[in-house]
């Protein structure tokens, strides 16, 4: 009996005979297997992640990707692990993105929304132009639930950011 | 003499014609114009360009959210939203490029041409309710309570969003007599507030808040009624600041005319948050026994 | 991607029996479970129980044991480093606690450690919070509700899921600590799933008595993670964190005692010393060595290192000859592969189904019966779906969900894996998936007692990287309630350890020494480093071009 013949790692997986589409990976070509995620698709290429690659599925924001596609104007924003590649498209990896983090001591705050104010000012300069909500990998509404932090409405801004993966959490500056 | 100058990029293109004269008269008239070593573009091409659309795209969508909730009409209580979002509504509707212009940027948001109607409150009271049902509804009549109507400058201005005539205004007036209170016109029911001067100048801030409040009381006002909460801040919270500079003043509560509306209406003090006005408020509804009555 | 034509005729023989299931289901009438017996024989095709797959260790503390290939190469291979030329003198980093591993077992460890009074570093490999912890999406058990629970309940729960094989002092540990752990997690601000009063919503998992599986909507490890990640965050004074420099090696002294690691900074190539007095290995399991080639549903860092590095440094191993497949992971389309589809699909109704669109197992059996029926069902009887990929799957009928709870039910009780799907134009809740087994979690691990210590003085153990307590099984959701309590324990130990510790004595790698004759004494050549830090996903066409042949000169 044998099992290892049907069921391939990752590793292993098959790449032959496929249909081929062009990407361009920070402005080179390669021609890849369509429907090959963007993160299988650099590594296909001959890539080897140290960063941008975390959980491979989705959930830990380590993958954010930069595209565009030829004749379109519009950035759009991905998560390599999850967006499938098309031909033309070029791209950039954004795995590290230097973010404001406020320290807080959750007991002490409450809920009022003056004092996410106060860690958060820039707050004030929204000018609900959601450019923040188009750039969220993860289909976020991002202006809504500031704008329910903003009405003091913490339930809200919960259940509307619950998926938050948190691409750009701020890792920085805390290094030993 | 040597003086700095700054020519500008037009003059330094399209306009050589001008600068080089000028430099030469000036020349002539012993005066060495000296360019800026560093400098860059006035910025009037963003200034003069009339394009501060983005400033719009806020109360426009808020304007779309009412088109996707099915509806054409948006009640707004405070009257500095009710000034944004009516004059935004004005402009999507009379301004075609504009319009085009903001529809083109807002592209996830559903296209919107001004179809939505923006009420004040106030007028709301009048023209969907009528005084003379809310007259039948009163419980506890403000009776004896004389009251200065605020109007601050959002209300009225600019004309094109005006709840009503500044010159024949009777909104407030209207339901200070329909709620059983004493009208007490005054004034500078229309002067503004101040504003956000109080932040970065507050003595003039609080000299234009004392005027205010001396105009209300030397008409005989017990009280002021507002529906903004900047003048609210101004007048009310900001008070204390202006009896403190002058002697002659004496308190003034100042209310939201929700509250008053609330309280006359016997809904009683819990509803009316009077924890978040300034002092003397509980003290002179208690006093004319506005609290208890319910 | 769509699925291809093939597969689309394919579906419509699911779509043929749906009806007649759905009416089955509704009546209440499943495939009968398998009896001890049927269990027992099933379970032959479980890759646990495949002789080819594993052998016998021949070095080091579990000299002996046989446990998968992969494992054991990770096992019998060098360090990283030739110990000669590591100069301990020069230390980099000094601290009171060493964690390593930046999951939930290592977080939460760091966060105990530091309310002790302790100066923490956690080095981790990839950023802080990029692991197993927060791909977990069910749940996490507590017997919070004592008017119907208890941790005694919880205990049986736990026994019977591994066989009754389970350290027992560890499961007591687990099951009383639990209540606390979710106390102590709402305090940081998670948020749980709750009733309108505020009460905690639990469900059932496979294998417990009571309903005590607590979740965040279908992302608990997510919401945990990123909860006490935050907090760390806050403590950032006390905590510090290294990110991309995984250890590749613990320090002792001459005593024998744990003094600190070795660390690689993957990005500049260049190692670093960090001198500890107490080290908690948390580096959690080991899904990227795809055992027996199968795919997994673990994070990029999951490699094994913490038991390489300790196993050198003389901790024993146990368990490890278990290994948890979860029946259904997405065997097609390729780009989701391995990714996990939870049990509360079965759960909400869909049916296990063949290329005949026939049932052939209860949905509900344990998840090793489970998956070694899914595995016979494809391989010896032949009746799974060959996949575009060039491997085999069976069916999991989800649009079932939808006719059997209304319309939308899919896409809202599983958001993530809707909106999954639908990135590559599939609507499970029309259509159904095609799953196959998948590397879960490392029952086993290293050794290590209920105050969180080992073998080796001075080390301490978290989390999934350990052995014992879930035996030869771990049930859903014991694995989040396992790495906090044992994080935190071990967090509080170490940081003990810590303080009464005075003398460091002088640091050494004489033990990796040691391991490299031990490595020639039995007679093992081989050029394979260890740990293995990332896995190699590099293909063959690549690799044929990638002729240097060694790294000199100014480029690699
Ligand atoms: C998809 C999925 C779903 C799951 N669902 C559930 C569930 O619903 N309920 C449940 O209880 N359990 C679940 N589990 C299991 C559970 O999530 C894990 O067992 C647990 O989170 C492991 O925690 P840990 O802290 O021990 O390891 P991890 O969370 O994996 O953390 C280990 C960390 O150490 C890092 N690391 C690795 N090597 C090194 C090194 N050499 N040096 C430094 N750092 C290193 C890793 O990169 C990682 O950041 C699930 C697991 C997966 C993968
Ligand atoms: S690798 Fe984690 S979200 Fe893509």
């Amino acid at each position: 009996m044998s099992t290892t013949d049907t069921t391939k790692g990752e590793s292993k997986e098959t790449t032959s005979g496929k249909e081929l589409v062009s990407i361009f990976v920070m402005g080179k070509k390669y021609e890849v297997p369509k429907n090959l995620t963007i993160m299988k698709a650099m590594e296909y290429a001959g890539y080897k992640y140290i960063r941008g690659c975390g959980c491979r599925g989705g959930i830990c924001g380590a993958c954010g990707t930069v595209y565009r596609k030829p004749g379109d104007y519009h950035i759009y924003v991905g998560l390599a692990c999850q967006t499938v590649v098309e031909d033309g498209m070029y791209l950039t990896q954004l795995p590290f993105f230097p973010a404001n983090r406020a320290t807080y001591n959750l007991e002490a705050i409450g809920s009022d929304p003056e004092e996410v104010y106060k860690k958060y000012p820039e707050l004030f300069r929204c000018v609900a132009c959601n450019a923040c909500t188009k750039v969220c990998p993860m289909d976020i509404s991002v202006m809504d639930y500031i704008s329910a932090i903003k009405q003091g409405d913490f339930e809200k801004a919960t259940e509307l950011s619950f998926d938050c993966i948190q691409c750009i959490f701020p890792f920085e500056n805390y290094g030993g | 003499m040597k003086i700095s100058y700054y020519p500008g990029c037009t003059l330094k293109t399209k306009a050589k014609n001008m600068d080089c004269p000028g430099v030469a008269a000036l020349n002539a008239l012993g005066v060495e114009l000296v360019e800026l070593p560093r400098w860059n573009c006035c910025g009037a091409v963003f200034s003069l360009a009339d394009d501060d659309l983005l400033h719009l795209l806020a109360p426009v969508r808020d304007l779309i959210r009412v088109v996707e909730q099915g509806d054409n009409k948006l009640v707004v209580a405070c009257s500095m939203c009710y000034n944004t979002l009516a004059r935004a509504n004005l402009l999507m509707r009379e301004n075609s490029e504009k319009r085009h212009t903001i529809n083109t940027f807002m592209e996830e948001e559903r296209d919107y041409n001004g179809e939505v109607e923006v009420v004040h409150l106030l007028s709301f009271l009048r023209d969907e309710i009528g005084w003379e049902k809310i007259k039948e509804s009163i419980k506890v009549p403000l009776r004896g309570l004389k009251i200065a109507p605020y109007y601050g400058c959002t209300l009225l201005r600019p004309q094109s969003v005006a709840i009503e005539p500044p010159e024949k205004r009777t909104l407030f007036k209207d339901l200070i007599e329909t709620m059983g209170a004493t009208v007490v016109d005054f004034p500078a029911s229309t002067d503004c507030c101040s504003s956000y001067q109080i932040l970065s100048n507050p003595d003039i801030g609080i000299e234009t808040v004392s005027k205010i409040l001396e105009s209300a009381e030397s008409w005989g006002a017990e009280a002021i009624v507002t529906s903004c909460p900047l003048c609210e801040y101004n007048l009310g919270k900001r008070q204390e600041d202006a009896l403190r500079k002058h002697d002659k003043l004496k308190e003034l509560p100042t209310f939201y005319f929700t509250q008053l509306l609330a309280l006359a209406l016997g809904l009683g003090a819990e509803v009316c948050n009077f924890e978040l006005n300034h002092n003397g408020v509980v003290r002179l509804m208690e006093s004319k026994k506005f609290l208890t009555a319910a | 991607m769509p699925y291809p034509q093939e597969l689309k005729e394919l579906i419509k023989v699911v779509e043929k029996t749906r009806s007649e299931r759905v009416a089955r289901k509704k009546k209440n009438e499943e495939v009968p479970f398998l009896s001890l017996e049927e269990r027992k024989k099933i379970l032959d095709y479980h890759p646990d129980f495949r002789e080819e797959g594993r052998r016998e260790i021949k070095v080091g503390p579990s000299k002996g044991y046989r446990i998968a290939h992969e494992m054991v190469d990770m096992l019998e291979a060098k360090s990283r480093v030739n110990p000669d030329l590591v100069d301990l003198s020069q230390v980099d980093y000094e601290t009171d606690v060493l964690v390593i591993g930046g999951g939930g077992a290592g977080t939460s460890a760091a966060l105990l450690a530091q309310e002790q009074g302790a100066k923490v570093i956690i080095a981790t490999k990839l950023r802080h919070g990029d692991a197993n912890t927060m791909m977990a999406e069910g749940g996490i058990q507590a017997a919070t509700k004592g008017w119907k629970d208890s941790p005694y309940y919880h205990y049986l729960d736990v026994m019977g899921g591994g066989h009754f094989k389970n350290i027992p002092d560890l499961v007591d540990t687990l099951v009383t600590e639990a209540p606390d752990v979710i106390l102590w997690l709402g305090k940081l601000g998670c948020n749980f799933s709750k009733f309108p009063d505020g009460t905690l919503k639990t469900l059932h998992g496979g294998g417990t008595c009571r309903k005590r599986m607590h979740y965040a909507a279908d992302i608990t490890g997510a919401e945990i993670m990123r909860t006490i990640r935050d907090e760390a965050r806050n403590r950032s004074q006390d905590i510090k964190v290294i990110e991309f420099s995984p250890a590749v090696e613990l320090i002792l002294n001459e005593n024998g005692e744990c003094a600190g690691a070795l660390l690689y900074n993957m990005e500049t190539e260049e190692y670093f010393i960090v001198k500890a007095k107490a080290v908690i290995m948390a580096t959690g399991g080991s899904g990227r060595l795809h055992i027996q080639n199968f795919m997994t549903t673990n994070h990029y860092g999951a490699t094994a290192d913490g038991i390489v590095i300790a196993y050198r440094a003389g901790v024993g191993i146990c368990f490890l000859h278990t290994v948890q497949y979860h029946p259904t992971g997405v065997v097609f389309p390729e780009q989701a592969e391995g990714i996990l589809i939870t049990e509360k699909f079965r759960g909400s109704g869909a049916n296990l189904v063949n290329i005949d669109g026939q049932q052939f197992v209860n949905e509900r059996e344990p998840r090793d019966v489970e998956s070694a029926a899914v595995i016979k069902e494809c391989v010896e009887k032949g009746k799974g779906i060959p996949t575009p990929t060039g491997k085999f799957g069976v069916w999991l009928d989800s649009p079932m969900i939808d006719i059997l709870s209304g319309e939308g039910t899919v896409e809202r009780e599983f958001p993530g894996k809707f909106i999954l799907y639908k990135r590559f134009g599939i609507d499970i809740s029309k259509e159904p998936m095609l799953i196959y087994p998948t590397l879960h979690y490392q029952n086993g691990g290293l050794e290590y007692k209920s105050k969180g210590e080992t073998t080796l003085p001075g080390l301490f153990v978290a989390g999934e990287v350990g052995g014992g307590v879930h035996g030869q099984n771990r049930l859903m959701g014991n694995s989040l309630l396992d790495i906090l309590v044992f994080g935190r324990i071990a967090g509080k130990s170490a940081a003990d350890y810590a303080k009464s510790r005075s003398d460091m004595g002088i640091l050494t790698l004489d033990h990796v020494r040691a391991y490299h004759k031990g490595l020639e004494e039995a007679d093992i050549e081989t050029d394979r480093v260890s740990p293995m830090l990332l896995p190699d996903y590099t293909l063959p066409h690549v690799k044929e071009r990638q002729l240097t042949s060694c790294y000199v000169g100014t480029l690699r």
